[in-house]
């Protein structure tokens, strides 16, 4: 009887230790470092496409288009102009666009206005006659379109069309009087897709341009006929100018 | 016996066409066969009836209109007609019911001839749903003279008649009818939305105050959840009076802002 009582006692106090030493063994278990996730490793595609089938392809083709425009910084003269643009999309990122664009003419409302002060000021001067100053005739500009930003929109959950936003930077000619004068023109714009082939077209530009000074050339060139002032009367500055231009252009499908 | 009693009971559970279908009405093998063929074409028919009845169901699925169809709970999709009704679900990238928008940007008047105008425009708006919302607008502006306007000065022109905005404020109504994505260089989704802005509010002004109207459109693009990078066209539309100089007269003036900068989106929507 002693003996099956110590033998229980026995494997009761082995089976103690072993438990209790699991135990502590599974508290302080410790994996090697090099074994350890340090880090989570997600996959890294090398050329990701976010749009796999465009709506609106526009590589190796022709866009033309109506354009309205409006010289936003122009002091003297009308700044409303109409005209058109072309381009050519070498792929769907890049375009060579030439736009061009006829003054409408005419002056305004500040023209009698400092008319009137100028000889008013009780300086001497003479009438500058800024009706006769020379006034911006025609704009040609060609530009590198770079297209950025391509994506779709919904209109009121009921309508879809797709959109492309885009930079542009190009030099071409301003002629202003009888003188044509270099111009750089960089902007951007934002063309809204109705149909693959048709879409309405907002371009907002910087233009730089040498012109003549109608209001700081000293004295003022005048004409007294009706006729205008030529250019090569007034000093030569620099201008810069904003010209927001906008219409409708025509994809054309490649036969 | 107790074999012979589950034989029995499992017997009797058996269906009665089993044993019609066996054994007949118990008449003779000869008029079996036939029992058998009759009773197998009438479980055809009933399948062909099954099937019949199926395709009127899905006809009159397929017959009802989609706005008829209202989809309240998941298990409804089931009754959508396939490949005629589509349900689409997909989340909105950056809600905007119930919340508010903190945007801060520069700004600048593109169609003044006489002056360079640059600002702070600091706005803030509350979205009463995914569309609709209400907009505060507080601009400050500081000018600078432009060529044209110092050659003037040097022809004794008072150029101070020019009207010359130096603030305003007001209050604006939002459509956000817009609403897509783009990709950055076919590497980047992007989301954004459009609005457009109709409002009034006051103009302050190097000859007083004007009361103003004001219409506006931008973009908001997304980069987070909460912020955005926004760019703002806005036109102000008012009536001024030069007091300066020779030129008195009230005349109405229009001032095209383009601004840009960066919106704060809170407090944060809950997602699905």
């Amino acid at each position: 009887m002693k003996s099956s009582c110590k033998h229980t006692l026995l494997i009761a106090a082995v089976a103690t230790l072993l438990l209790s030493s699991s135990a502590k063994a599974s508290e302080t278990i410790r994996f090697p470092e090099e074994e350890l996730a340090t880090e989570s490793v997600l996959p890294v595609f090398d050329n990701p496409m976010s749009v796999k089938n465009r709506t609106v392809q526009t590589a190796k083709r022709f866009e033309v288009g109506f354009m309205g425009g409006m010289a936003l910084n122009e002091p003297f003269a009308s700044p409303f102009s109409v005209g058109g643009e072309v381009s050519y999309h070498l792929d769907e990122d890049q375009a060579i666009n030439v736009y061009g664009t006829y003054f409408m003419g005419g002056n305004t409302r500040y023209v009698a206005q400092i008319n009137q002060e100028v000889t008013a000021g009780g300086s001497g001067m003479t009438n500058p006659r800024l009706e006769n100053a020379p006034d911006p005739k025609y704009l040609a500009l060609a530009s590198y379109q770079y297209t950025a930003f391509y994506g779709k929109l919904s209109l009121t959950k009921n309508y879809i069309m797709n959109l492309s936003t885009y930079l542009l930077g190009g030099v071409g000619g301003f002629m202003i009087g009888d003188a044509i004068n270099p111009l750089v023109g960089l902007g951007f714009g934002q063309k809204f897709h109705f149909t693959p082939n048709f879409a309405l077209r907002f371009d907002l530009r910087l233009l730089v341009y040498q012109g003549p000074n109608v209001v700081g050339t000293r004295p003022f060139p005048t004409n007294n006929s009706s006729g205008e002032v030529p250019s090569s009367a007034y000093d030569k500055r620099i201008f810069t100018d904003s010209m927001l231009s906008f219409g409708a252009v025509y994809l054309i499908p490649n036969s | 016996m107790r074999k012979l009693l589950l034989i029995l009971a499992t017997l009797a559970t058996l269906p009665a066409t089993s044993f019609a279908q066996e054994l007949g009405d118990g008449s003779g093998s000869d008029s079996g066969l036939g029992e058998e063929m009759e009773s197998l074409f009438s479980d055809q028919q009933k399948q062909a009836d099954q099937a019949e009845d199926r395709a009127e169901e899905q006809q009159q699925q397929q017959e009802a209109k989609p706005a008829d169809l209202q989809v309240k709970e998941l298990s409804d999709l089931a009754k959508l007609a396939p490949f005629a009704d589509v349900a689409m679900i997909q989340k909105r990238y950056l809600p905007r019911t119930g919340r508010f928008e903190a945007y801060i940007a520069a700004a600048t008047i593109l169609n003044d001839a006489f002056f360079t105008t640059i600002g702070g425009d600091g706005r803030l708006a509350y979205y009463f749903t995914e569309r609709y919302g209400v907009e505060l607008q507080a601009m400050k502006m500081f000018s600078s003279d432009r060529r044209t306007t110092k050659d003037l000065r040097e022809s004794s022109v008072a150029t101070t008649s020019f009207v010359q905005p130096t603030s305003y404020f007001g209050l604006d109504f939002k459509w956000s009818p817009v609403y897509g994505k783009m990709t950055y260089r076919n590497r980047r989704i992007i989301h954004f939305d459009m609005y457009f802005s109709a409002g009034g509010g006051s103009t302050s002004h190097s000859q007083g105050s004007s009361p103003t109207v004001h219409v506006g459109t931008g973009q908001n693009f997304a980069l987070t959840k909460s912020m955005t990078f926004r760019w703002d066209f806005s036109l102000n539309m008012y009536s001024a009076t030069s007091t300066v100089g020779t030129s008195r007269g009230s005349s109405s003036y229009q001032n095209l802002f383009l601004g840009a900068g960066v919106s704060w989106f809170f407090p944060e929507a809950s997602y699905r």
